[in-house]
């Protein structure tokens, strides 16, 4: 799958992953996002704009993830937190942007 | 790093570990921590977590861990570090809620807790009033010599602990004294301790019965923290009235005091190098990495402890299950491997976001956000009805009653206002 990021800097780079997971792993250790809890829903530094378009091939936000979205001040619709995605439809690439801090 | 370019023998290192709770060594731990850094883990420390009493609780020996990828690794892994504290469960303290738990438990308490800790929520019922407040305590506290740690470090936090559970604002200083003896910190008699701990939790049995009484009588309540926890539900389990109370003693003192050397150390900072008042003043963007690098080098939270579950290797060393781990958060914060020149205070370091003062992982400091929002309230408000601060860093005392919090017990400073 490949990922077009837009970082919080504007910067955009392409990623080549088997999985969001792999994806969290880079994006952290490049410090595009501070993954701060590790990736337990938790800290919303994964926070993600997505396309309202691509929601059909991304896992449903569960409730846990919702009440985290909520809380923020710069979500809007298409916002995900990365450390929760999968896929649920075969996907070969999508375009995220990383939120701003909050 | 290479083990075998020792610069201490191993009886060095063993004393050097013993005297960690000398006056000397909390009030200054950075250059202890250097030394131990050159070295795998050593076992030795008897020392004392939150709410335990030194002259009354029995201190269990622990493994010091100080490099950055040592203190990562086991924050990354509550599976094999457990947070529960049997030091702590066997003395007088109250037991904390969400710090003290693993998994699963934690997760359902987190889940309780996280959502009055949102941006939202801070934004929306702590911002503003919070504002008004500070305008109003640095108003009294102009054009004259005070100590900032009383006048205006001490008050925030604890004020906002205030707002979050519905409290009298006034009992601000009650929360303020409970915290600093329940964090071993400030000097205090054993029976000064053992007193506090016992008073603060009285105090709050009484609040939450009196909350309780209320809902079931229809009155209405402030629709605060409190609250919050008394009619939560998670998955059809509900706090008990207990628990209710030790949360609202977990956010005391978990809130409290580190918050308020948080705000003094950003003082010090200012007081140390006199360009920095004008440069915040003018450039307020700079209050964000500001307030990182002062996070990161004088992060209040020095250490926390851990249970080991599973055998285990930390740098080579072999860790057994059941022995105990004091990791230390601050030492990591200067591991000179990642944050280069570590005793500098540099702003707008890349890797800033890796300081380890708010933990990271499923532990990591749910009242981080909050923490910044009052420290920047309080930076911003100074900045703005001041033109200068006078005083001198020589004036200014660290407290040395423990190993947990790196902070002033004493902070003289003038604020000077501006000539309108």
């Amino acid at each position: 799958m490949q990922v077009i990021v837009t970082d919080r800097a504007g910067e955009v780079a392409e990623y080549s992953v088997d999985g969001f997971s792999e994806l969290f792993t880079q994006l952290g250790d490049e410090m595009k996002i501070d993954a701060l809890c590790g990736g337990c829903c938790s800290c919303a530094t994964c926070h993600i704009y997505t396309d309202d378009s691509d929601a059909k091939y991304l896992s449903d936000c569960d409730e846990n993830e919702r009440d985290v979205l909520d809380g923020l001040l710069h979500v809007k619709s298409g916002s995900r937190l990365l450390c929760q995605l999968s896929t649920k439809e075969t996907l070969n690439t999508l375009k995220i942007t990383i939120a701003q801090a909050e | 790093m290479n083990n075998n370019a020792m610069s201490n023998t191993e009886t060095e290192i063993e004393l050097l570990v013993k005297n960690m709770l000398s006056p000397e060594c909390i009030s200054n731990p950075y250059p202890v921590y250097k030394q131990l850094r050159n070295h795998a883990p050593v076992n030795g420390l008897l020392d004392y977590p939150p709410g335990t009493v030194p002259g009354v609780d029995t201190p269990y020996p622990a493994w010091v861990v100080t490099r950055y990828e040592d203190v990562d690794y086991v924050l990354r892994n509550p599976e094999i570090f457990s947070s529960e504290d049997p030091m702590q469960a066997n003395s007088s303290a109250p037991s904390l809620m969400l710090v003290n738990h693993d998994r699963p438990r934690h997760t359902a308490l987190r889940n309780l807790a996280k959502m009055a800790f949102t941006p939202k929520r801070i934004h929306d019922n702590i911002v503003e009033r919070l504002r008004l407040d500070v305008n109003k305590i640095v108003d009294r506290s102009l054009n004259t010599e005070i100590d900032f740690m009383v006048d205006v470090a001490g008050v925030i936090p604890a004020l906002v602990m205030t707002y979050l559970m519905g409290l009298p604002p006034e009992d601000y200083k009650l929360l303020v004294r409970w915290a600093n003896a329940f964090m071993v910190s400030s000097d205090f008699t054993s029976d000064e301790r053992q007193s506090c701990n016992v008073e603060l939790f009285h105090y709050f049995v009484a609040a939450v019965e009196k909350r309780y009484a209320d809902i079931e009588a229809g009155i209405e309540v402030s629709d605060d923290l409190m609250t919050a926890f008394i009619n939560a539900e998670f998955e059809g389990d509900t706090l008990s009235k207990e628990e209710v109370v030790l949360f609202c003693i977990t956010l005391v003192v978990a809130g409290a005091e580190t918050t308020t050397y948080f705000i003094g150390n950003l003082m010090g900072v200012m007081l140390e190098d006199a360009d920095w008042f004008s440069k915040l003043k003018e450039d307020r963007s700079l209050i964000r990495p500001f307030m990182e690098e002062c996070l990161r080098r004088d992060g209040p939270p020095q250490r926390l402890f851990r249970l080991v579950l599973q055998d285990c290797e930390i740098s080579g060393q072999a860790i057994k299950a059941g022995d105990w781990i004091a990791f230390f958060m601050a030492a990591a914060n200067h591991d000179e491997s990642v944050f280069p020149e570590p005793e500098k205070f540099i702003i707008g370091r890349k890797n800033i976001a890796k300081h380890v003062t708010f933990g990271r992982g499923i532990h990591h400091c749910l009242g981080a956000p909050l923490a910044r929002v009052e420290a920047e309230i309080m930076l911003n408000v100074v900045l703005d009805k001041c033109d200068g601060i006078k005083g001198s860093i020589s004036n200014s005392k660290r407290q040395s009653g423990g190993l947990l919090a790196y902070g002033f017990s004493t902070l003289p400073v003038e604020l000077v206002a501006t000539r309108s």
